[in-house]
């Protein structure tokens, strides 16, 4: 066996905890090589470390200290004006007022015919681009009368 | 009590349900955290949370997995959180001049020497660090199947990952550490 599949075996070994039917052929070379030995021995070392702090049996106050965090997690929600989520439900209701202000006020326009222009409103805009001549003849009747009549 | 009645029953508020679900899962969660934080009181901390997490977002459960599934899964991505959070503060610390505090001693595979006892600690700690240098799926799917002996079926669930895509990551994982330890090694 090289180190190379040494080094797997007891990798292997500390994935599983078995290393099959190579297991013999790995503790031979173990024998004979110091590198993998090394290696082995802190494979174990951080097993034992690990296995020294793991827990084998349920704390019985586990359920206590859950409980006493809930309630200080809560205390600080209580402590703000509203919780995070009371805002966002806020803010989704300003939006969607804002949308229906805005509907209304397009809808009302369309009903009133108020974004509509007058009917004459280019006519007018054509006569007034005409340089101010007048061509009605009654105004201009009416204007002679009021300028040239004596009797006026 | 089956997994829908203890989750009904925490919808409710129901006391009895938390009590069941914290008894019968605290172990595992426990040494699922410890696994990856490798500190007791780190580990009592984050599965504390993991509990309240559950108990406040029940009504979230889908229920297409089992609640230990559920559990497991939250229980690493705190402690992945975690480690972010420390390796953050480390870092500032680090940086910063006035702390007075040195944390450089886990940034890297530390070189063998000295005598025995020291090389046994540095070798130690030289896997440690290769262990928690493997790509993030590949540093779960290791830890959860050499500390925590989850069956790769579990470790399928807990990833949701399909059962060849987890035996590839502990594949590679091993590739991985040993290619990390060889430079260790030299």
């Amino acid at each position: 066996m090289n180190c190379q599949d040494a080094w797997l075996l007891i990798l292997e070994r500390s994935v599983s905890g078995k290393t099959g039917s190579e297991g013999y052929e790995l503790e031979e070379h173990l024998e004979t090589c110091s590198a993998c030995r090394k290696l082995a021995g802190a494979h174990g070392a951080v097993l034992s470390d690990y296995s020294g702090l793991r827990r084998l049996e349920a704390d019985p106050v586990f359920y206590e200290k859950v409980q006493l965090k809930l309630k200080s997690t809560r205390r600080v929600h209580s402590g703000l004006l509203l919780p995070l989520r009371d805002y966002r439900n806020i803010g989704s209701t300003l939006a969607g007022l804002a949308a229906a202000v805005i509907l209304g006020i397009w809808i009302g326009g369309l009903l009133t015919g108020g974004n509509e222009l007058p009917g004459n409103f280019t006519a007018t805009a054509v006569s007034a681009d005409q340089g101010g001549e007048i061509t009605d003849d009654n105004t201009l009747a009416r204007l002679e009368n009021y300028f040239f009549d004596e009797n006026h | 009590m089956t997994d829908s009645e203890c989750i009904q029953g925490l919808i409710d508020g129901n006391e009895e349900a938390a009590r069941w679900l914290v008894d019968n899962h605290q172990l595992r969660v426990f040494n699922i955290c410890l696994g990856f934080l490798r500190n007791k009181h780190d580990a009592e901390d984050i599965a504390q949370d993991v509990f309240v997490e559950v108990i406040r977002n029940a009504a979230s459960f889908r229920g297409d997995a089992k609640v230990s599934t559920w559990l497991h899964r939250i229980a690493v991505n705190r402690s992945l959180n975690y480690i972010r959070s420390s390796k953050r503060r480390r870092l500032w610390l680090e940086l910063n001049p006035f702390s007075g505090n040195s944390a450089g001693d886990a940034a890297g595979i530390p070189v063998a020497g000295g005598n025995d006892l020291l090389e046994q600690e540095d070798l130690k700690h030289g896997l440690e660090c290769a262990i928690d240098s493997l790509p993030q799926n590949q540093r779960i799917a290791f830890t959860l199947s050499k500390l925590e002996d989850l069956s790769y079926q579990e470790i399928a669930g807990v990833m949701n990952l399909s059962l060849p895509a987890v035996e590839s990551l502990i594949h590679r994982a091993k590739m991985n550490l040993q290619k990390r330890l060889k430079k260790f090694f030299a």
